[in-house]
Parts: C-alpha cells; sequence; structure tokens
C-alpha cells in the first residue's frame, strides 16, 4: 500500500481503462494477438495496481467480487463450452459456431471456443487477482 | 436385449429413489430385486445379449451377455437381495439408517450384475470395483465404530490391491487374445495357454480371484468385514462379492485352466484355504466369525473343484455356489436375528433359543442340515459332488490321494462348525440367569432364513424339473460344450457316498470331543497373516512416508531447487550421451539473427549481475528486466502472443516477488560457505549447460515431422480463426487448456492455503488440508449447496 497521491490518481485512471483493453484481448483473441489468458492477465493487471495503491482490504471492500468464488464460476464456464459439443455433437470440446446477422452491426461470430476463452479468461484473472491480493494482505497483516 | 441392460442397472436407479420420501419406507425398494429375480426366472433358456461401443477405439464395449453361468448369479444376487432389503427394513432401528443401508446395496447389486453379465474384460474390472467400494462403505456403515472403520480399510485395500493385480492381469489377457470381448477371445484358449507372458497374466489374475473370494493367505480382510451389518454380511461377505473370484475364475477357465500351473495354484490354495477355514471357524465364538470363517473354507473348496476341466468339476461349483448361497445366507440372518433377539453373538453366552425364537430356529436347522451335508438337502449334493469330482477326473498325481482326503476332513469340519453354531446356540442348556430379556424377532426378520432354508429342501426333490435346466446351462457355459446333466441324491453305494458317511461320522465324533478339540486347537499358533498386514499398514509405510519426507520434503527451498535441478541434469545428460545426438547440422546457424544475438548477450550480462547484485530488491528488478528481454526475443522471432503474455506474467511475477520478499530483509545478509557456493556455481552451471545441449540437439535433429504445419494449413478453415496459438488453445488442444485452469485453480487454492498457515501455526496442530478445505469449501456450499451427507 502506498500513500503517494500520484500512483492513486493513476491506478484509478488505468483500471478501467486496463479492463477495456483485456476485454478488447479477449474478444479480438482468434483473430489476432490475444485471447482470454492474456487479456485476463492484463485486466488482473488492473487489479494488482489498485491493491498496491489502496491496499487489499480496500479493493476487497470496495469490488465485492470474490475472486476465489469467481475462479470456479469460471472453470464452470469453461466445462459447459466443453460440454456443448458433447452434448449436441460427438465429442468433449467439439466446437460449435453460431453466426446470426444483424442490421447495422453486421456478422456476429459466437462460439463455443469463445465461450470457453471467456472461462479461460475469468479463471486466469481471478487467480492472478486472488494470489496477489492474498500476499498483499499477508504483508499487511505483518506490518501491524 | 435392451431388457438386459435396464434389468442390471435398475437397482442402481431404485438406489436413487431412495433419496425421495420413498426413503421413509425403505422396505418398498426389496420389489425391485424381486422383480429383477421374476423376470431373470423367465430367461432360464434363452441367452441373450447386448452390446453398445463404449470406448470402442480401446476395444473397450458396454457388452453383456446372460449365458447360464451368468443366470444362475444373477439368481442368487436378486433372490437372496430380496430377502436381505426386506430383512434390512426391520434391522435398523432409525429408518434413514435403513434407507442409507438399503441405497448403497442397491448400488452393489447393479455391480455385481454386471461382473456376472459382463463379457467385457475391462467392464467386468470396472463392476468389480465398484463391489469393492460398496463392500467398503458397507462395512463402515457404522463408522462411528473404530473396528467397523478399520475393518473396511483393511478390505479395501485387500480386496483394491487385488483389483489392481487382476487388471493388469486382464490388461495381458486382452492384450495375448487381441481383444477384450469374451466371444473373441473364446476360441483362442490353445494360444493364450502357449502364449510366453501365460505364467504372469495367470498369477496376476488370480491374485485378484483370491483377494475377492478370500483365499489364505488373503483372507484375512473377511472376518474384519464381520464389523459392517449383518445383511451386508449375509449378502455381500457370504452370498455374492466373495464369490466374485471363484465366478470369475469359472469365467475364464475356458481359458486359461488345463496346465500344471493353474491346477497346482487352484488346487493347493484351494485345500489349504478349505481346512484352514474350518479349523479356525472353530476357535471362534462371535456367530459371524463363526460363518465368516466357515465360509472362508468352502470358497476353497469351491477353487479346489475348479482345478480340473471335467464336467464332474463344473457340477460340483456350479451346485457348491447355489447350496452354499442358500445355506449359508439363512445362518448369517439367522445370526443377525439372534444379535438383535437376544443383544449377544458370543456363543459362549447363547443356548437354549429355540422355545423363545422358534421360527429364527426352524430357518436354522434347515440350513444347518444342508450346510453339514446330510441327506437329502442341497448342501448333501454339493458335498458330495465335491467328493466325486476329487476322485474321478485327471488331475496331477501327486493330489491323486491329498484331494479325496482333504474334501473329508473338510467336510467333516463342515459338520462339527454346523452342529456347534447350532447346538450351543439354540439346544443346549443356558447358563441360568441368561438373556431372559431375549424375544423372537420381526417377521420381515425370520421370513428370509426360513425361506431360503425351505429351497434348500424343496429344490432336491424336484431336482429333474427345477435344477437341472438351470444347472445344465451353467455347465455348459463353463466348460463352452453341450453336457447332459441329470443330478440323483442316490446313485447306489458309490465311493463318494461311503466318504460321505465318513465325514459325517468324523464330524460327529469331532462335534462331541469339542470341548476338548477347541482347547487343542487354541493351542496351536494361528498362522494369520493379519500380523503382515499391520506390520506392513500401520508401521512400514507410515514409517517409510515419514522418512521419506523428512529426507526429501525439508522445507529448505535450497535444497528443493538442487534436486529438481540434480534430476533434471541427470535425466537429461544421460539420454542426451546415451542417445549419442547430433549437437550441431548445417543448418544450425543458418538463421543467426544479428539483433537476437545483441538480445542474448544482454540476457547474459543480466543473469551474472542478478547472482551478484548485494539486495534482494535489486535481483527482483534485475529478473524482471531479464524476463523483458526474454519477451523482446520471443517477439523477434514472430510470436507476438507470446512475447505479450509473457511481458503480462514479468508484470505479475515482479509484483508477487515484491510483496513476497516484504517478509525478508533486503540484504542477502547470509554468508555461504565455500563449500555451499561451489555446489551451487557447479548445479548452475551443468543445468545451464544441459539445456544449451537440449536446445542445439532439439534443433539439429527431426524426430518426424513437425505437427505445426498442420495447424497452420487449419485453423482458419477448420478453427475459424487467424490467430493459430488461440486456435490451437481454445480449440484444437482445448482440452490441454482445461487442465491447465484446473491446475492454476488448485495453485491459487494453495497459495491462499499457506499463507494462512503460519510456522506458529504448525505449533498449535493446524494442517494445510484443513487449511485447504477452509479455502475450498465454503464457496462450493454456498453456490451449489450440496448436502454433505454424514458419511
Amino acid at each position: 500500500m502506498t500513500q503517494s497521491i500520484f500512483f492513486r490518481f493513476l491506478a484509478r485512471l488505468m483500471m478501467p481503462v486496463l479492463i477495456l483493453f483485456s476485454l478488447f484481448l479477449l474478444l479480438r483473441g482468434h483473430n489476432a494477438p490475444g485471447g482470454g489468458f492474456v487479456g485476463g492477465l492484463v485486466g488482473a493487471g488492473s487489479i494488482v495496481m489498485m491493491t498496491l495503491a489502496y491496499g487489499a482490504d480496500e479493493v476487497r471492500h470496495r469490488l465485492r467480487i470474490d475472486f476465489r468464488r469467481a475462479m470456479f464460476y469460471g472453470l464452470g464456464i469453461a466445462l459447459i463450452a466443453g460440454l456443448i459439443g458433447l452434448v449436441v455433437g460427438a465429442a468433449f470440446q467439439e466446437a460449435y459456431w453460431w453466426t446470426p446477422f444483424f442490421q447495422g452491426i453486421g456478422r456476429l461470430e459466437i462460439s463455443t471456443p469463445l465461450l470457453f476463452d471467456i472461462g479461460v479468461y475469468i479463471v486466469v484473472f481471478s487467480v492472478t487477482s486472488a494470489i496477489v491480493m492474498d500476499m498483499a494482505e499477508e504483508g499487511e497483516r505483518e506490518d501491524h | 436385449m435392451v431388457s438386459l441392460i435396464v434389468a442390471v442397472f435398475a437397482p442402481a436407479i431404485a438406489a436413487l429413489l431412495l433419496l425421495t420420501p420413498l426413503r421413509k419406507r425403505p422396505s418398498w425398494v426389496a420389489l425391485v430385486p424381486g422383480g429383477l429375480f421374476l423376470y431373470f426366472l423367465a430367461q432360464i433358456g434363452i441367452p441373450s445379449q447386448f452390446f453398445v461401443p463404449w470406448v470402442p477405439s480401446l476395444g473397450v464395449n458396454l457388452s453383456f451377455q446372460l449365458d447360464g453361468l451368468a443366470l444362475l448369479f444373477t439368481l442368487i444376487i436378486t433372490g437372496i437381495g430380496t430377502l436381505v432389503l426386506l430383512y434390512t427394513s426391520a434391522y435398523f432401528d432409525e429408518r434413514e439408517d435403513a434407507a442409507r443401508f438399503s441405497a448403497y446395496t442397491l448400488i452393489f447389486m447393479t455391480a455385481m450384475l454386471g461382473i456376472v453379465t459382463s463379457a467385457n474384460l475391462i467392464l467386468i474390472f470396472v463392476f468389480w470395483e465398484i463391489t469393492s467400494l460398496t463392500s467398503y462403505l458397507l462395512i463402515g456403515f457404522n463408522h462411528d465404530d473404530e473396528a467397523a472403520r478399520s475393518g473396511a480399510r483393511r478390505a479395501l485395500i485387500v480386496t483394491g490391491g487385488g483389483g489392481l493385480a487382476l487388471m493388469a492381469g486382464l490388461l495381458l489377457l486382452g492384450l495375448i487374445g487381441g481383444s477384450f470381448e469374451m466371444t473373441e477371445l473364446l476360441g483362442q484358449g490353445e494360444a493364450i495357454r502357449g502364449h510366453s507372458l501365460y505364467t504372469p497374466m495367470l498369477l496376476l489374475i488370480l491374485a485378484g480371484a483370491f483377494t475377492k473370494s478370500a483365499q489364505y493367505p488373503f483372507h484375512f480382510w473377511l472376518p474384519g468385514a464381520m464389523a459392517a451389518p449383518t445383511p451386508a454380511s449375509t449378502y455381500l461377505h457370504s452370498a455374492t462379492m466373495v464369490k466374485a473370484g471363484v465366478f470369475l475364475l469359472a469365467r475364464l477357465s475356458g481359458l486359461l485352466n488345463d496346465t500344471p500351473l493353474w491346477e497346482g495354484s487352484l488346487l493347493i490354495v484351494g485345500l489349504v484355504t478349505f481346512i484352514y477355514g474350518g479349523l479356525v471357524a472353530l476357535r471362534q465364538t462371535d456367530l459371524k466369525a463363526i460363518l465368516a470363517y466357515s465360509t472362508v473354507s468352502w470358497l476353497g473348496a469351491l477353487v479346489a473343484v475348479q482345478s480340473s476341466n471335467s464336467e464332474y468339476a463344473a457340477v460340483a461349483f456350479v451346485v457348491g455356489v447355489l447350496a452354499h448361497a442358500l445355506y449359508k445366507a439363512a445362518l448369517f440372518l439367522t445370526a443377525g436375528s439372534v444379535d438383535h433377539g437376544v443383544g449377544t453373538r458370543d456363543i459362549r453366552q447363547l443356548g437354549g433359543l429355540f422355545r423363545v425364537m422358534p421360527f429364527t430356529f426352524a430357518g436354522a436347522l434347515i440350513a444347518v442340515i444342508s450346510m453339514a451335508g446330510i441327506p437329502p438337502l442341497l448342501g448333501f449334493l454339493s458335498k458330495e459332488l465335491l467328493k466325486a469330482s476329487s476322485l474321478y477326473e485327471g488331475q496331477p498325481d501327486a493330489f491323486l490321494v491329498i484331494f479325496p482326503v482333504a474334501a473329508v476332513i473338510g467336510s467333516a469340519l463342515t459338520v462339527t462348525v454346523a452342529l456347534r453354531f447350532l447346538w450351543d446356540t439354540f439346544i443346549r442348556q443356558p447358563a441360568a440367569d441368561a438373556h431372559h430379556h431375549a424375544h423372537e424377532v420381526s417377521p420381515l426378520m425370520w421370513i428370509g432364513a426360513l425361506v431360503l432354508g425351505v429351497l434348500t429342501l424343496l429344490l432336491p426333490l424336484t431336482l429333474s424339473t427345477s435344477l437341472d435346466p438351470l444347472i445344465g446351462s451353467a455347465v455348459d457355459a463353463i466348460r463352452h460344450e453341450h453336457s447332459e446333466i441329470h443330478l440323483h441324491l442316490f446313485e447306489g453305494i458309490t465311493v463318494p457316498l461311503i466318504m460321505s458317511v465318513i465325514s459325517i461320522t468324523l464330524g460327529i465324533i469331532l462335534f462331541f470331543a469339542r470341548t476338548r478339540l477347541i482347547a487343542f486347537l487354541l493351542r496351536l499358533p494361528e498362522l494369520n497373516p493379519t500380523v503382515v498386514y499391520q506390520w506392513l499398514f500401520y508401521r512400514a509405510l507410515p514409517d517409510g512416508a515419514a522418512w521419506m519426507t523428512t529426507r526429501l520434503q525439508n522445507g529448505r527451498l535450497h535444497f528443493y531447487l538442487l534436486v529438481v535441478m540434480g534430476s533434471v541434469i541427470f535425466l537429461t545428460g544421460a539420454l542426451l550421451l546415451l542417445g549419442q545426438v547430433n549437437l550441431i547440422n548445417e543448418e544450425s546457424f543458418m538463421n543467426f539473427d544479428p539483433i537476437a544475438a545483441v538480445v542474448c548477450v544482454l540476457l547474459i550480462a543480466g543473469a551474472i549481475t542478478g547472482v551478484v547484485v548485494p539486495t534482494r530488491l535489486s535481483a527482483i528488478a534485475i529478473l524482471g528486466i531479464e524476463g523483458a528481454l526474454l519477451s523482446l526475443l520471443f517477439a523477434l522471432f514472430g510470436a507476438p502472443d507470446l512475447a505479450f503474455t509473457q511481458l503480462m506474467i514479468e508484470a505479475v511475477t515482479l509484483v508477487l516477488f515484491v510483496l513476497a520478499f516484504h517478509f525478508l530483509p533486503n540484504a542477502f545478509d547470509t554468508k555461504l560457505s565455500r563449500v555451499t557456493a561451489g555446489i551451487d556455481i557447479l548445479f548452475a552451471a551443468a543445468a545451464g549447460l544441459t539445456v544449451t545441449i537440449l536446445i542445439l540437439a532439439a534443433n539439429a535433429n527431426t524426430i518426424g515431422e513437425s505437427i505445426s504445419g498442420w495447424y497452420l494449413e487449419n485453423a482458419e478453415s477448420v478453427g475459424h480463426g487467424h490467430n493459430v496459438v488461440n486456435v490451437i488453445l481454445v480449440d484444437f488442444r482445448a482440452l490441454d487448456t482445461q487442465g491447465e485452469i484446473v491446475v492454476l485453480i488448485i495453485a491459487a487454492i494453495g497459495v491462499t492455503a499457506l499463507l494462512r498457515l503460519r510456522p506458529s501455526d504448525q505449533a498449535r496442530g493446524k494442517h494445510l488440508t484443513l487449511e485447504v478445505e477452509k479455502v475450498i469449501l465454503p464457496p462450493v456450499q454456498a453456490d451449489v449447496s450440496i448436502k454433505v451427507e454424514e458419511s
């Protein structure tokens, strides 16, 4: 935890930017550098910055996200993406694509690999955040 | 036929019904095996099959067949299962207990039906293991009781260990025969017996069968399993599960028998168990222990008769299984009723119960007469056939005398055990003040033994209509050829009859001399292998584990690193040396990139600096720079995804390092001795050298075709993506990614648990596993609201 106003301001400024960027990375990952893994890491980067700036307790209090729980949701989404292939098709993790056309938006590509990648994103995001916040919390407790 | 597989899985589905309000009246589930019994009864003489591919690429299929042998066992399983479930509903005082117990029993029933009807070796093994597991749950049913827990654990270790051996044996058998399907293996008996792997394969399969069927010296789990509620002992540990081993021998005998190894091992182990079980049964004082050892004894006989491939042997086996299932189940039910009605199973405190418990006595009386092999009951027929098969068929010369003599002695001991059970429990004058609270049990509890007793009486009287077709088709299924079976209770004055008369007379004499006989037996050493088991699993294994843990897991990171690096250096280095690979070829330096070379030089310089800097913080900073340089290298070689990910990882790692080193002093203040430093330098240099050689070698040697081309070609057409790395991660190799995110979660749980576990906590007895549970369980409980049943 730092008392630096400058760093705190920067962390708050960067947080939405980083999260948006991480979502951008996640969605474009199939066709350009990016994807759920690195997206999750970038997203977690925002939490890491906030934790360094404000301390784990504060972040936990403000975010109201239990990352230890969220990582199981991510795993569940990834599993569901895999199970769709098993139920609809022949094998676990078989890919399915749905490409509806929307007037004014264009063709969307929604697929089980995308759903899977979202699961990976959530897991990586939550695991990294959970570990860093736990470590930081431990450090704070040590200081008192 | 679909109905066959429905029949096999019906009990397991009925077990699910016990999660519904039906659990309030668990006796209703007895209708399920009852209906199945009628179904299987209607199938006599109609062989049927069911086949659905499961994992066809591995030759594993849901392949079922209902032949004569399977049919006989399904009738025993469902018939006795019905009576046991009825008994259960009255046996337990708490309805919850009865429901839980019935659910386990029904799952077991499906597994047991699966074993006997499977026509695929792997499928047999799967069901086999489920019986071990349900047996564990049933033995440990009263988990407050230490004896129940240790008995359950012992049974699981012995039968589970045997199960592993069996799996290896069945895999070998499938490998030799080229298929796991029984139908395809059948014609290959000669080839299998002649194969060089026949001996290890047979020994492994026998290990599985002998542990399951409680043969000496693996029998000791069965008496320990008597801690189970009596209905489970009746059903699993006398009528069905313990017969899975001898069933498997019968099932596979057509493929494996007729060799000296088969004959010798079955005869020796079977006969030793036969006699040993009889002798030890006499030493026992607990009704259930007496019955358990006499079950061990008869299972020995069932193994011994299978040593030959004669028709007599097959008939003796089939009738022996049926007769024993009927009378021994009746006796176990009786023992449970006595326990329930009197409050003790100690034979020394019992007596005179025939007045108090007339119906229970009636069932026990018929069962005991059958067990003693007295005509005209089914037990007589079974003992007679045992003696006939011991005499007639071609066995190794050494056993020409031993087998018949052992058959007579073993049968005599059975007579003595049976008479003692009946006399001391029901007839003799009890001690004056004993059990005035004794009362007859409810009809549901005595009806089972009585029904079984009546069956054992009626079946021999209607041989030609009731038993001949059933026994005949079972024998055909064992021997894979048709034989005309006509059973007779009396065939004139034959040698087996004379032998039976001798053994019954001898048994009665021994019964009258029982006080002195038991006193004599108690002076003999027990030769109980439990001692070995206890030493192995309560001394050797924990001590060995503790020794290894203190040596390898001494808590010093420095030592861990040395071990890990040392193993990598040694194993990889040895392989590289043995393989004599090329390190450099003409293409090695063709793609030399000056910019990359500069980055590499910087990396090396950074590594050296990292070692010599005086403070931790600067070391961390240099590590971060190293990571950034590495990602630059990735970017240079056209892997932007990798470079980006690496950079992010470096950033997070840096933060983690800073947070972790928060607990340590900043300066490296510990002075290393010259020797330690020397060892460290040696390991570090060797590791660097090994990796360098490895990379050079990997570059200079092409082993097979690279797979990257395929990914590049198919990423867009099959995976609908331009980013090949991502398509591989989320589509082509998504299963790997799935595994990796699970590992991530495990790591996160581990970190949290470790952080909560302070050094001071260890002194207070906190455990890592407990902490892990605390980390995992709250979210799971809150989200899925799994009811953790008390079990």
